[in-house]
């Protein structure tokens, strides 16, 4: 097992996304550490509503107040260890061990022992169940095991410069799906880390985007990459600027997004904006214009105040990896994420949650989306881009295993956001706690 | 008589050799035809729309068609045919037209 240097241009070994034993270097190191999205704030929206979060063997319970505060508990009874919430509900005003009945109240306070006379005398204070650091930004519920970690909004760091303007507190799940994929939690970080891929795997998309004029921003913990987003075909495609067809663009970008990557734009937008694809472009408008306008307009019409995002925000946005396992990109409007976490002890597969969420004008009503579960991820329809993303997995998970080739070589520019992933991860295997 | 291809809109005109892909040819010729994967009938970047001539041309392997279903351009304008230039073998008289064939100087 080893770490490589920080900021070079070494090769990177191939065990890190295949071995058991650097699986087990991450639960040691990595997830009793770092914060970590456990929910979103919409999940639960009365006192007693809860949502589990599991990292590998530990568990840990979201849930609401009778005051209405957020609070994570270990997700275990201070009897004999039985699990108190499992996946997702409401606790019907306590919270009750299904196993023998004993009670806590919602901020975790003992409230009943069956036959507690015939225990050792106790504390009250010794049966409360334990806190698990829990902290909200932008309505996602972050939990920390480590009670000692930095606050939420100190490990952050640069995150929220990037994600406040598009007001992730205003938004709400859209669609939540879960499924399993056969590759390392990191495969799956890495392959939605950069656009470097796009080329080969998404290349519908080169008939409307610049994929090689993306910025890519390595940050300290977490990265970003984005802009690129005015709608001209990719350079790769050889189209002279005078030969390019504004009114294909439109098409392209508008069907490409709503048809083939579904929750991209929003539900509420979707529509409006897949019936104008092929409108005729007012004269001397480009498809850039165009597209930009419907948007603002549509934003207006629906109550959104998007006054204050520049046009990259409104046309790309940003993709952003919330260090260590949920990133996704996020535009004016819309949050479309991934949640990637290991798969128990399996080093080959990882459990993977789209998580799309819309942003909802203030005071207007919504109800949590259902949530589906897809054991096979082809038992579903996901949309052609994701789907696209998906059918490489076996494969480069297979591939990794096979050491022949050596180390792995990464793109110094368009990969720089997935170097330093692994270096922030090595940060939190190799190097002491400070 | 070898068969010549004329691309539009640049009007260029190809004389391709029997049994050479519309790619092949252009290639050959001294012209760089849009691609990513270098002529593997994967990316469907080289996707050239046949405006005549296309009763000379043999139709779509397996492969091609599979490439051709998702393609965006065939959405856009499902009257038009399609093909790939690294698939279609070249016929007398074929009018295509592409975007972004350009002299590989």
């Amino acid at each position: 097992m080893q770490r490589y240097a920080a900021f070079g241009n070494e090769q990177i070994p191939r065990e890190r996304f295949t071995s058991r034993e650097f699986l087990e270097l991450e639960y040691e190191r990595l997830w009793p550490r770092v914060w970590q999205v456990a929910c979103r704030v919409e999940e639960i929206p009365g006192p007693g509503d809860f949502v589990e979060y599991a990292i590998g063997d530990r568990s840990a319970f979201v849930t609401r107040t009778a005051s209405g505060a957020i609070r994570a508990f270990h997700n275990t009874c201070m009897h004999r260890g039985t699990a108190l919430a499992s996946g997702c509900g409401a606790f019907a005003g306590e919270i009750r061990c299904p196993f023998h009945g004993w009670r806590w109240d919602l901020d975790g306070n003992s409230t009943f022992v069956l036959d507690a006379h015939e225990f050792p005398a106790e504390p009250a204070e010794d049966l409360r169940l334990r806190d698990v650091r829990c902290e909200t930004y932008g309505g996602f519920v972050f939990v920390n095991f480590d009670t000692t970690a930095p606050s939420l909004l100190d490990a952050l760091e640069e995150i929220p410069g990037y994600f406040d303007p598009y007001r992730p507190e205003r938004m709400c799940f859209t669609t939540h799906k879960t499924t399993i994929l056969p590759a390392n939690w990191k495969v799956v970080v890495d392959a939605f880390n950069e656009g470097y891929h796009i080329a080969t795997t998404h290349p519908e998309i080169l008939r409307w985007k610049d994929d090689a004029a993306l910025e890519y921003t390595p940050l300290h913990t977490h990265t970003r990459y984005g802009g690129a987003g005015w709608p001209v075909p990719s350079p790769r495609l050889g189209i002279p600027a005078d030969e390019v067809d504004e009114q294909e663009l439109l098409a392209f970008k508008i069907e490409d997004l709503v048809d083939n990557l579904p929750g991209y734009i929003g539900p509420a937008e979707a529509e409006a904006l897949r019936a104008v694809a092929r409108a005729p472009l007012p004269d001397g408008m480009t498809a850039g214009d165009f597209y930009l306008k419907r948007r603002r307009d549509g934003a207006v019409a629906r109550g959104l105040d998007w006054s204050h995002l520049d046009d990259d925000q409104v046309l790309g946005g940003d993709d952003l990896l919330v260090f260590p396992n949920f990133i996704g990109p996020v535009i004016a409007g819309a949050f479309f994420g991934y949640r990637v976490r290991p798969n128990g002890m399996d080093p080959h597969s990882c459990i993977f949650e789209l998580w799309t969420l819309e942003e909802r004008a203030e005071g207007e009503p919504h109800t949590m989306c259902e949530r589906e579960v897809y054991p096979d991820w082809r038992e579903h329809e996901w949309g052609l881009v994701v789907e696209q993303d998906f059918e490489n997995f076996a494969g480069m998970q297979r591939g990794l295993k096979n050491t022949a080739g050596g180390g792995l070589r990464w793109n110094r520019r368009q990969e720089s956001c997935v170097r330093r992933f692994h270096e922030v991860l090595d940060r939190y295997l190799f190097d002491a706690p400070t | 008589m070898s068969p010549r291809i004329r691309v539009e809109p640049k009007m260029l005109e190809l004389d391709a050799a029997a049994g050479e892909t519309v790619m092949a040819a252009a290639r050959r010729l001294g012209f760089t035809w849009p691609t990513v994967c270098g002529g593997n009938a994967e990316c469907g970047v080289c996707a050239l729309e046949v405006v005549a001539g296309g009763t000379a041309i043999a139709p779509p392997t397996a492969e091609e068609s599979a490439r051709l279903s998702t393609l965006p351009e065939r959405r856009l304008y499902p009257d038009r045919t399609y093909r790939l230039a690294c698939r279609l073998v070249g016929a007398d008289g074929l009018v295509v037209r592409k975007r972004g064939v350009m002299p590989s100087d």
